[in-house]
């Protein structure tokens, strides 16, 4: 069993190149790698590598696609091992673009970035209205719900979110991330967030701080 | 009172320093507003004329095509989603052969009568118009974002196929439309290539994706003698060497917060282009007191002017910024020599 694969699995996922995860992830499990194994010191470190370099600004959004396509094209291909194996999530995420606000690109590279740092993440999609948000949590029981806003007018939705949390009894329950163009660690402070970050490369590593409070 | 000579001289950057002012336009909801505190109609064009605004942008506008179809059409034969980010029609193509029945617009369906009615009205402004040739936007459209930028890997070939094929298009439009008159000193384009943080692509992808239509854009600008302004939001410090050896003339909109974009960064290319923008919207107008608003504008003037158009960092001005800081920030612009 040579660890040789888990970083050719890391390489591979680090430059997109889902087939070559596909003829890893057979080699792994065929050497008697754990899907485990396979998961997260090869395809998660891989995306975690990507993410340090996109936060770096030495790989952009196309690179971060493709890798993420690949991790997703490993991940299901481990899907049932992993059952079996009893792996479970390292946290549960529930992810929207707030009200008014149609821009998906950054809330989408977030939750590339989570997934690939061992997250379930639930995405509510764009122009998300805060009771969307309430029902959610009630449903999925998230750690963490992480509020995108590109707009200086649609990013006091993310303050109407947190109150329709407190509102409905939920906010002691999750913490909530926010991000987007306009936003701040001042207004986060402002308005009640528990997390602000810059990219999506610290929001993972944020969500991963929270949970491991 | 306008200045149109003053503003022709930054666009051409021999300006000797005169203040000159554009506003970007005010949003929809905004008008209202202002309309409302300053006992004026409510109009843009009211808004603008208080101001004294040196400067129009006049979109152009007259696409008629005979079945009623829109220009472009990234939903075609398909339900799209409303998300920016959404797939288009181009989602599944591998070739361009599979495009074939993608109604492709045609020039020939603008008539550009009332563009150049509303040019000749502002006459005593400098006034940008032209298409606004919005390349990469409409790439995304029709790829959905996340496909265009995925298959720059999976299928370069019919990605540039397609946008030559636009910039074909593109360029087709700005010969017919300077092929009439009035229609202003400024061909004014609007790719928007940056995020908060940095480019979309690599300055390589760029360079091999998008500068070479980016370049055909501008020539044609030119060959119809205009002055050429590129709006592009977001962090584009690292190509902007390339647009200047491009030919861009005038750099809108300096998204001051975006990094590598503030003032001081930009003051280094001072003496290779003129700037339009640069008073920062994404917070500062929206928080900031008048007093605040006209000694920014008097900091960002002493870096970057005297080849500059004070504007708002984003053209379109959101309902959230005060009357009074537009006020502040065209008196302020007015007052710099």
């Amino acid at each position: 069993m040579s660890t040789e694969i888990l970083a050719n699995l890391s390489l591979a996922v680090q430059k997109g190149r889902a087939k070559d995860v596909e003829a890893l992830i057979a080699q792994g499990l065929a050497e008697d790698f754990t899907a485990q194994q396979l998961l997260e010191d090869g395809l998660l470190t891989g995306m975690n590598l990507l993410g340090v370099r996109f936060k770096n600004n030495e790989v952009f959004v196309p690179e971060v696609l493709i890798a993420a396509r690949a991790l997703n094209k490993g991940t299901l291909l481990l899907k049932t091992q992993l059952v079996e194996e009893g792996v479970k999530p390292i946290g549960t995420v529930v992810i929207g673009t707030v009200q008014g606000d149609l821009h998906d690109i950054g809330k989408n590279l977030v939750r590339m970035m989570l997934e690939g740092s061992g997250f379930q993440v639930i995405d509510l999609g764009v122009d998300v209205a805060p009771e969307t948000f309430v029902e959610a949590v009630r449903e999925h029981k998230p750690q963490i719900v992480a509020l995108s806003a590109l707009l200086t007018t649609t990013m006091g939705s993310q303050r109407g979110v947190i109150e329709a949390l407190e509102g409905a009894g939920l906010r002691g329950t999750v913490k909530v991330m926010i991000g987007g163009a306009p936003i701040t660690e001042a207004y986060a402070n402002e308005i009640g967030a528990d997390a602000y970050t810059a990219d999506a490369a610290s929001a993972a590593q944020m969500a991963k701080s929270l949970v491991a409070a | 009172m306008s200045n149109k000579q003053a503003a022709l001289d930054v666009i051409h950057r021999r300006s000797t320093g005169a203040g000159v002012f554009w506003s970007g336009r005010p949003a929809h909801d905004t008008i209202p507003l202002y309309a409302k505190e300053w006992g004026i109609a409510p109009t843009a064009e009211a808004i603008y004329e208080t101001l004294q605004d040196d400067c129009r942008y006049i979109p152009i506008g007259g696409y008629r095509h005979p079945e009623g179809l829109a220009e472009w059409n990234p939903g075609w034969g398909m339900e799209r989603n409303r998300s920016l980010g959404a797939a288009g029609c181009f989602a599944e193509a591998e070739t361009m052969a599979e495009l074939g029945n993608y109604p492709w617009p045609d020039a020939a369906y603008y008539d550009f009568s009332e563009t150049y009615a509303a040019i000749a009205r502002q006459s005593d402004k400098l006034v940008f118009s032209g298409p606004w040739c919005t390349l990469l936007t409409t790439l995304t459209n029709h790829f959905g974002m996340q496909n265009y930028f995925m298959m720059l890997y999976d299928n370069p070939a019919l990605i540039e196929a397609v946008t030559e094929r636009f910039t074909d298009y593109y360029v087709s439009v700005i010969h017919k439309f300077y092929s009439g008159a009035p229609t202003g000193e400024v061909l004014f384009i609007g790719i928007d290539l940056g995020t908060q943080r940095d480019l979309f692509l690599s300055a390589e992808q760029f360079r091999r994706f998008l500068l070479p239509s980016i370049r055909r854009l501008i020539a044609a600008g030119k060959q119809c003698g205009k002055q050429v302004m590129m709006h592009s939001c977001g962090s584009i410090y690292r190509i902007i060497p390339d647009l200047i050896d491009a030919g861009v003339d005038i750099l809108h909109p300096l998204q001051a917060q975006a990094a590598g974009m503030a003032a001081a960064e930009l003051a280094q290319y001072k003496n290779d282009i003129a700037f339009c923008g640069g008073i920062d919207a994404q917070s500062f107008i929206v928080n900031a007191t008048p007093a605040q608003v006209a000694d920014e504008v008097q900091r960002v003037y002493g870096l970057l002017g005297p080849n500059i158009i004070i504007s708002p960092s984003h053209e379109e001005v959101l309902p959230n910024v005060p009357a009074a800081n537009m006020l502040a920030m065209a008196s302020a612009a007015k007052a710099l020599r």
